[in-house]
């Protein structure tokens, strides 16, 4: 909810220099300003791909790599030989290898002219000392505003304390810079319109992030409301942010345990402060990209028991790897799929590399065993369809020494299975019986429900985890969780918002995951829920006939 | 798995030249981020690897260059000629050939 003034924001199609500010030295100064402008754009690269996000990462990585590449760097270093200033010969540079892509007979590389281009604004930034984004950093505070899209580039200048709701014509949420803004939580509405960039600027607005919609010159009385509105959002992230450190019980006086995701070594600086109980999903790809070989179980032991210690919980749920044709390591075969989101991935790959299976088990098995450990090791099964590969995993878990002793009731040791795939929710009755516990994956179990590419923005929408079809799903693994007596996790995107949590309590969910900066407001979503209401919306939602009728029920107007 | 593309032992040309044909199988083609791991990859060795659209009849280009790869405009099908010379040379293309 964010309430404020308009401003159009045009991005710059091409950013000319102007050579005004520049005072050229000799080359050898010119080529060390080059230099110097290159490590500070790489290190904001670096941090940009560190995010959370993986689809946002990899474009920052890209960057990188252009950002070092020979044919810029020589060019610009051969221009600076010749007299020109480094601005210059970044600007000269630069606009040559954007023509010369744009040039190119293939659409899908000659748009990457783009990349280029984005990675020429951020040099040129540094190196003329004017924030080529000037216009979006100058904005003053309350600023709505309109544009037709923003690039990553654009979306990274963004200031949460100016602005303070954005309203683009063009673009759908799953975009790179939806993700972004999402990150930096300014609220964001999206493909709302190439009408709204005529709009007189200055003109007040509201951006209704819960309603998805942008409100011209509100009367004062729904200003007002819409002012009410966004009060009780800040005080009850006031309110909650001085409780996080405090256990998650609701009304009627169920314990929720809310847990973190962690995707790297680098998400502990978060989740130490976050109030988390625990980790409630480990995503270990980071342990196994980047490298010729996979960790050896001594590598792994020390990671997981790093991130055991950091996170001072009592539950440490760790997803064995879930890697598929789309992001491939070096040491295993590159698999040609035209559809890996279909193809051989998680435990579908793990169980034809049981090598990688068995020494990530052992790892996990053996961290259990460890004199100082306290708490319990969750191992998490990604990916599964079928029964049988719940059975083979077992197998492989029971040939490993130790793990009999240690996967007791009350142990030290769990194992569960991911719910993500339809079929999974469906035989959840089968799977149950078989495990620890469950974990509902809402992102995939939605796209792969509705049958619709999250990151595909003409079908986006349609993979809303809201939905009743997966709704339903979600009702079911949680009978069944119940029925044989363990605990329904569920950490996708969804359990993040704490609009969302008295849904997911109603329909049976026992413990939540979430990001770092969430785990306070869904502790506080926690403490003012009832059962009985939760059970109450849980079965309206049911009935209900798609997922914009079920956003009413959590947000009535 | 693509037998054509890891089956490749490189075939040494001259003294620490060696040389390997691939096969695009990515139904992307040869996008922005396989080329960056493609870049990555090659950047480790040493030897010097050039890489050559057949299919297109494209100039030579540079692997260490991910500008350079991206002007082959590789798409699915695509046979590209690649060339290594230096003395890890085969390994290079050992460890390229399984990327596209």
């Amino acid at each position: 909810m964010g309430i404020g003034k308009l401003y159009t924001y045009t991005s710059l199609p091409n950013v000319t220099y102007s050579a005004a500010v520049e005072q050229s030295t000799s080359p050898a100064d010119e080529w060390q300003r080059y230099l110097d402008a290159r490590k500070k754009v790489d290190a904001e690269l670096a941090q940009l791909a560190g995010m959370e996000n993986p689809l946002v990462a990899d474009i920052f990585l890209v960057h990188q790599e252009i950002l070092h590449d020979k044919l810029l760097t020589d060019g610009v270093r051969a221009a600076i030989d010749r007299g020109t200033s480094a601005a210059t010969a970044t600007q000269q540079v630069t606009s040559e290898l954007v023509q010369l892509f744009q040039n190119l007979s293939d659409d899908y590389f000659a748009s990457r002219s783009v990349d280029i281009r984005d990675v020429g604004q951020r040099l040129l930034a540094h190196l003329s000392g004017v924030s080529l984004t000037g216009q979006l950093a100058a904005l003053p505070t309350g600023t709505i505003l309109l544009a037709e899209d923003l690039t990553p580039y654009d979306a990274t200048h963004l200031s949460p304390e100016s602005v303070v709701g954005i309203a683009l014509a063009g673009s759908a949420p799953t975009a790179h810079t939806a993700i972004l803004a999402r990150s930096l939580g300014i609220p964001l509405i999206c493909s709302v319109g190439t009408a709204v960039l005529q709009l007189p600027p200055g003109q007040n607005a509201v951006v209704d992030g819960l309603q998805g919609r942008l409100v011209v010159e509100p009367d004062p009385e729904l200003l007002d409301s819409y002012t009410q509105t966004r009060q009780r959002l800040l005080t009850f992230r006031v309110t909650a942010e001085s409780h996080s450190h405090e256990p998650a019980v609701t009304l009627d006086g169920q314990r929720v345990l809310v847990h973190a995701n962690v995707n790297s070594q680098e998400d502990m600086l978060q989740v130490a402060g976050s109030g988390a109980d625990g980790i409630g999903l480990l995503r270990t790809e980071y342990l196994f990209q980047e490298r010729t070989n996979p960790p050896t179980v001594a590598e792994q032991i020390d990671a997981y028991r790093l991130i055991h210690r950091q996170a001072a919980g009592e539950i440490l749920t760790v997803r064995l790897l879930d890697i598929g044709g789309d992001k491939p390591v070096r040491y295993l075969p590159r698999i040609a799929e035209s559809n890996p989101f279909l193809g051989v991935r998680g435990i579908r790959l793990l169980l034809q590399h049981p090598e990688l299976l068995r020494d990530q088990l052992q790892a996990l098995i053996a961290l259990s065993q460890e004199s100082g450990f306290t708490g319990v090791v969750r191992i998490l099964v990604p990916m599964v369809s079928k029964v049988v590969e719940v059975h083979r995993v077992l197998e492989v878990l029971e040939a490993i020494p130790g793990y009999a002793e240690q996967h007791q009731p009350g142990g030290p040791l769990q194992i569960g299975v991911m719910i993500e795939v339809p079929a999974a929710a469906l035989l959840a009755d089968r799977l149950a019986p078989l495990v620890d516990f469950f974990s509902i994956g809402t992102n995939d179990l939605a796209q792969y429900t509705m049958a619709a590419d999250r990151v595909n923005s003409a079908v986006a929408s349609l993979a809303s985890p809201l939905d009743p079809a997966v709704l339903r799903l979600i009702g079911m693994a949680c009978q069944a969780g119940q029925m044989a007596d363990i605990p329904v996790a569920i950490c996708g995107e969804m359990a993040g918002d704490p609009s969302i949590f008295p849904l997911l309590f109603g329909l049976g969910v026992t413990e939540v995951s979430v990001v770092a900066p969430a785990v306070a407001l869904v502790k506080e979503a926690v403490r003012l829920t009832d059962g009985d209401a939760a059970r109450q919306l849980a079965e309206q939602a049911l009935q209900a006939d798609r997922a914009q009728e079920v956003h009413r029920l959590l947000h009535p107007q | 798995m693509d037998r054509a593309n890891t089956g490749v032992s490189p075939t040494p040309t001259e003294g620490n030249e060696h040389s390997a044909t691939v096969t695009v199988k990515d139904p992307q083609g040869l996008h922005l981020r396989t080329s960056k791991d493609v870049v990555r990859v090659a950047s480790q060795y040493q030897a010097e690897i050039t890489a050559q659209n057949l299919s297109r009849s494209s100039i030579q280009v540079d692997v260490k260059s991910i500008l350079q790869l991206m002007q082959l405009q590789a798409r699915q099908g695509h046979v590209l000629l690649l060339q290594a010379a230096g003395p890890d040379a085969a390994d290079a293309l050992n460890a390229l050939c399984v990327l596209f």
